[in-house]
């Protein structure tokens, strides 16, 4: 009720983070309504300031910033997305079946969990990349699994919480098997608490990810990605600055206004 | 919620954090070597460490560098004039085929451990460039066909081969081939790359650390300077400190805001940033233009057609313009022009894609799929790939608008990026890709035969698979005695590696370096390595 209520009465804030959010989800799904050109063709002048004609300028190349940024969207925005569906789902899993199972499963998986929480979170993506190799998807999977244990801490809180309610013991007693006590019982109660930790970890796969880009990891030349756009123009940032900023600046309010939108949905969840 | 909160906190900071390091980490490798420098100290920046500091050992920029400041050379190359002037041999002659040659040498001079260079150095330090054989391939190539030096008197030295060997005189002018103490020689080679060097230069190495920078102490004694320069006293800088800053951007930041006195090695993207009161020098490369070479042990190389349709597609003028920003020319030969004995084959290199399509077209790739990409009979897409260490920059600049050019002609241009690691696990003869680039420095054709040829593993690229009438037109550039005669030689095998598609020159390098206020003047040798001893402080 709290969240509708929330809803109907935005903040400024929440309402410019949305709109902002809602722009560039609509960029990443039909880049050809807002770009202007070609993104990987040569429009321009090398290094052209942005003017009306190259709203963002032009890159290097002579290819035009604004549509690069635009077609990065989907790249980045897609990859931020598989990264935290492979982090709730093996982290969900894992997490139900420690809470649930107990004993040595409960012991062996929490274990593990533990040593993966010691390393941090992007030399783990940069372990896992460097078996993998090169290119978003990957960059996407790496972050992915690097998210998996905070996710595994929540599900197996969240299970812990619910098999010890009196009504998932009657369930268990009515003869209804364990599996499907947890379909029915575990995931849904569950799920409010994952849905908002995953939207607000979103942002911070997005950064991840654009910084295993910036080191050079993400997507493989021509295609557009923030990160990797970013890296592009670092040489040239004191003479062509937009190059670089550009995409640095889109990056930053997207991982704002995600972490705005979803603590705000956080705060009235709790 | 006490713990998605924790989890969230981690996840977010360190994304932050890898974006900041990135770019911090790299600008603050240089603050703890570089420092306000004194009167007689000579601050310098340069990109990059070089794992080895043998002057006979790997040719890398770096290392020649520092090489030409610890130990002299029995001949010297004259920067403007390419003439090759006296240093450690006063005067020399040779036998009418120019298979021996005689140096008379000076006899004032010492190594920095005191010892006196004679005839007997010189025979030393040849013997054992073949003795260690393929750790000093440079100076190996050098003197193929070496068979000995006699040692006449204290004074005279005779340096023999089997053969005629036109391009000796001016090798004994490169750091590969360098003089050094017998103190050096005796050494484990391994000892001498980590910096053990006692050579009979203007500066003798004080401290290496590895990754940081390298000091130089200039010797009181030393008056035997090369007589293609002014000052053939001890060097005017007491200390010469070199700093490694290997993000380039910093690295011309640190010339600008004076934390150095002089960056070498700077970056073209980065010139554009200089301030004012920085002096920029830019001199166009010797050597081979900056090409890319085909593997033509890929199946895609063996074919013709593919090799010759790549010149006419690539678009060197718009190269230079966007991807140098106008800093360099676009190639007109196989060598840079200012290589003495170039040849202008700009002809041979003038875009037409028109005429590369015909070519194409003529070779079997006649269907032009529905992606732009041409075909042929057995429906394969014409593809060439390259495998780089992905850092970004100004060669991944380049290769997409190499991309943007040959897909003009249906020629798709396939970028493999891979860490640094997975590109050492292939050579040069097993590559699972097209393509490579490659750069060698030296002011005479000869570089051609070195880099073009099949006759030296790891540093001729045909190696293995020979094309043999390149290899004959290459080895008579060595035996041609005759100046002329050299420069039609030159010419020759420059227009046949075209002819055949063997190389894609793309544009002459320049190598940029820049001095601050506290500079008045510096010096450049023949390959455009600094010569710190000539440096000149404003007063």
């Amino acid at each position: 009720m709290s969240i509708a209520k929330n809803l109907r009465r935005p903040s400024f804030g929440v309402a410019a983070a949305a709109a902002f959010l809602a722009l560039i989800a609509a960029a990443a799904l039909f880049p050809s309504l807002f770009a202007r050109f070609d993104p990987v063709a040569v429009v321009g002048p090398s290094l052209a300031a942005p003017d009306p004609q190259f709203w963002l300028g032009t890159d290097l190349n002579g290819r035009d910033v604004f549509s690069r940024v635009v077609y990065g969207a989907r790249m980045s925005l897609a990859a931020g997305v598989v990264a935290i569906v492979i982090s709730v789902v093996l982290g969900g899993l894992l997490g139900m079946a420690a809470g649930y199972l107990g004993g040595w499963a409960d012991a062996v998986i929490s274990r593990c969990v533990e040593v993966l929480v010691s390393i941090p979170g992007l030399l783990l993506s940069l372990a896992v990349i460097s078996i993998l190799g090169f290119g978003v998807d990957k960059v996407a999977i790496a972050v992915g699994i690097a998210g998996i244990p905070g996710f595994v801490r929540i599900a197996r809180a969240q299970t812990l919480k619910i098999v010890n309610l009196p009504y998932f013991d009657a369930a268990l007693t009515s003869g209804t098997g364990g599996f499907k006590s947890i379909i029915t019982h575990v995931v849904p109660n569950a799920a409010g608490a994952i849905a908002v930790v995953a939207g607000l970890d979103l942002g911070g796969a997005i950064l991840s990810i654009a910084s295993l880009s910036f080191l050079g990891f993400g997507a493989v030349p021509p295609m557009p990605e923030w990160g990797s756009q970013i890296n592009e123009g670092r040489l040239y940032i004191a003479t062509a600055w937009w190059w670089s900023l550009a995409p640095a600046a889109v990056v930053a309010l997207t991982v704002l206004s995600v972490n705005r939108l979803s603590s705000q949905i956080g705060t009235k969840e709790s | 919620m006490s713990t998605p909160r924790s989890v969230r906190g981690h996840f977010k900071t360190l994304g932050i954090l890898s974006l900041a390091a990135a770019t911090l980490l790299t600008g603050c490798v240089s603050s703890s070597n570089a420092q306000e420098s004194s009167e007689d100290e000579l601050t310098v920046g340069f990109p990059e460490d070089s794992a080895n500091y043998d002057p006979h050992q790997p040719p890398q920029t770096v290392s020649r560098t520092i090489s030409r400041q610890i130990a002299d050379t029995l001949v010297d190359q004259d920067p403007e004039t390419g003439e090759i002037v006296p240093w450690l041999a006063t005067s020399w002659e040779t036998n009418k085929d120019q298979s021996q040659f005689t140096f008379h040498l000076r006899d004032d001079v010492t190594f920095s451990d005191g010892t006196k260079f004679t005839a007997q150095s010189v025979k030393n330090n040849f013997d054992r460039i073949i003795k260690i054989g393929p750790l000093a391939y440079v100076g190996a190539s050098h003197l193929r066909g070496y068979q000995g030096t006699d040692v006449v008197d204290e004074k005279t030295a005779i340096v023999k081969f089997d053969g005629p060997n036109a391009q000796f005189l001016q090798a004994a002018s490169t750091q590969p081939l360098s003089i050094l103490a017998d103190a050096t020689l005796k050494l484990d080679p391994e000892e001498v790359a980590r910096g053990k060097v006692i050579g009979s230069g203007p500066y003798v190495i004080e401290s290496y650390e590895p990754d940081v920078g390298i000091t130089l102490k200039a010797r009181e004694d030393y008056h035997w300077g090369s007589s293609a320069y002014a000052n053939k006293g001890p060097a005017v800088y007491e200390t010469v400190k070199v700093s490694f800053i290997p993000d380039a951007t910093t690295l011309a930041g640190a010339v600008s805001s004076g934390q150095v006195d002089y960056g070498f090695l700077l970056d073209t993207s980065t010139l554009g940033t200089l301030a004012g009161q920085t002096t920029l020098v830019q001199k166009p490369t010797v050597g081979i233009a900056s090409p890319l070479i085909p593997f033509i042990y890929r199946d895609i190389f063996k074919d013709e057609a593919v090799r010759k349709a790549i010149n006419p597609a690539t678009d060197r003028a718009e190269i230079a313009e966007r991807i140098y920003q106008g800093n360099v020319q676009p190639a007109t030969g196989v060598l840079t022009a200012a290589t003495p004995g170039s040849a202008d084959l700009s002809s041979e290199l003038a875009y037409d894609p028109q005429a590369a399509v015909k070519i194409l077209e003529a070779g079997g790739w006649d269907t032009v799929g529905e992606d732009g990409i041409r075909r042929n009979d057995k429906g394969e897409r014409l593809e060439i790939s390259i495998q780089y260490s992905s850092t970004g920059g100004t060669t991944e600049a380049l290769f997409q608008l190499l991309q943007i050019q040959w897909k003009k002609v249906g020629i798709d241009f396939v970028l493999k990026p891979v860490t640094e690691a997975q590109a050492s696990e292939t050579g040069l003869y097993d590559a699972p890709y097209d393509l490579t680039t490659w750069s060698q420095g030296r002011a005479d054709p000869d570089v051609l035969r070195v880099v073009y040829s099949s006759l030296y593993e790891n540093q001729s690229l045909f190696y293995g698979n020979a094309v043999p009438a390149v290899d004959k037109a290459l080895l008579k550039l060595q035996s041609t005695t005759d100046a002329q005669q050299r420069k039609q030689a030159s010419a020759e095998a420059q227009q046949l590696l075209l002819d055949k598609g063997l190389v894609f020159p793309l544009v002459d390098q320049v190598s940029n370096s820049a001095y601050g206020k506290d500079i008045k003047s510096i010096e450049l040798d023949a390959e455009n390595k600094p010569a710190f001893a000539e440096f000149v402080p404003n007063e």
